[in-house]
């Protein structure tokens, strides 16, 4: 057997990691059964989430406990979609888990440095950032796992 | 760390993806142990050594002590 010999068809042998999902999620894709399973359930709690928000942002003034609900929704929604990752990132082998964990670190560091920028505007501008706004670090993620993962190929 | 799992792999005539999954891992993870990017876990390095009936050693070698 020829050891050069391409697995695929296409006769690509340079393994290529699934840039869509990477980009688009975050994540490798749904072709494990781990990856579907995770995407289903961010996809719900999601779902969940605005339901709740806009049901409870709606109802706040009729029923004072709906705006409680609606305000807490969002962090319980997350936590349970880190909860999800997390059980992703032990069903990973150890260089995609290590790819998502490198990306995660990037993440963090350029998270810091970019709330800093913000503190700093903020600081002098009087100007109040929701925190909400957090949500960005998420595509930066997704960014970051696609350059990581290239180092790889 | 530089590695003989290419020849090892054809010696054995399996692809690359047949070797991922005999190991467990993505086929991903295989190219990228063949190619030199990623120099797996000491695990993953006696599975692999254990699948082809080799001494890790025979396998793997570090760059700097390699003969040749």
């Amino acid at each position: 057997m020829d050891p050069n010999r391409s697995d695929d068809p296409s006769g690509n042998d340079s393994a290529q990691w699934p840039a869509g999902p990477m980009l688009a999620y975050g994540t490798f894709g749904t072709r494990t059964p781990a990856g579907r399973r995770y995407h289903l359930r961010a996809g719900l709690a999601l779902a969940a989430m605005l339901v709740f928000m806009m049901g409870g942002a709606l109802a706040r003034h009729a029923i004072p406990a709906a705006g409680a609900i609606a305000a807490i929704t969002p962090g319980v929604a997350f936590a349970y979609i880190g909860w999800e990752f997390r059980r992703y990132l032990q069903s990973l082998d150890e260089l995609a888990r290590r790819i998502q964990l490198e990306s995660i670190a990037w993440t963090y560091l350029s998270g810091l440095a970019l709330g800093m920028l913000l503190g700093g505007v903020g600081v002098v501008y009087r100007w109040q950032l929701n925190p909400g706004w957090l949500i960005v670090l998420e595509p930066v993620r997704a960014c970051w796992l696609y350059f990581v993962a290239r180092r790889y190929q | 760390m530089k590695n003989e799992l290419r020849i090892f792999r054809a010696r054995h005539d399996l692809s690359q993806a047949q070797l991922a999954e005999k190991l467990g891992v993505s086929r991903q993870t295989v190219n990228a142990i063949e190619t030199g990017r990623y120099d797996p876990s000491l695990s993953l390095a006696f599975k692999i050594a254990a699948l082809f009936g080799q001494k890790i050693e025979e396998i793997f070698q570090d760059r700097d002590s390699a003969p040749g």
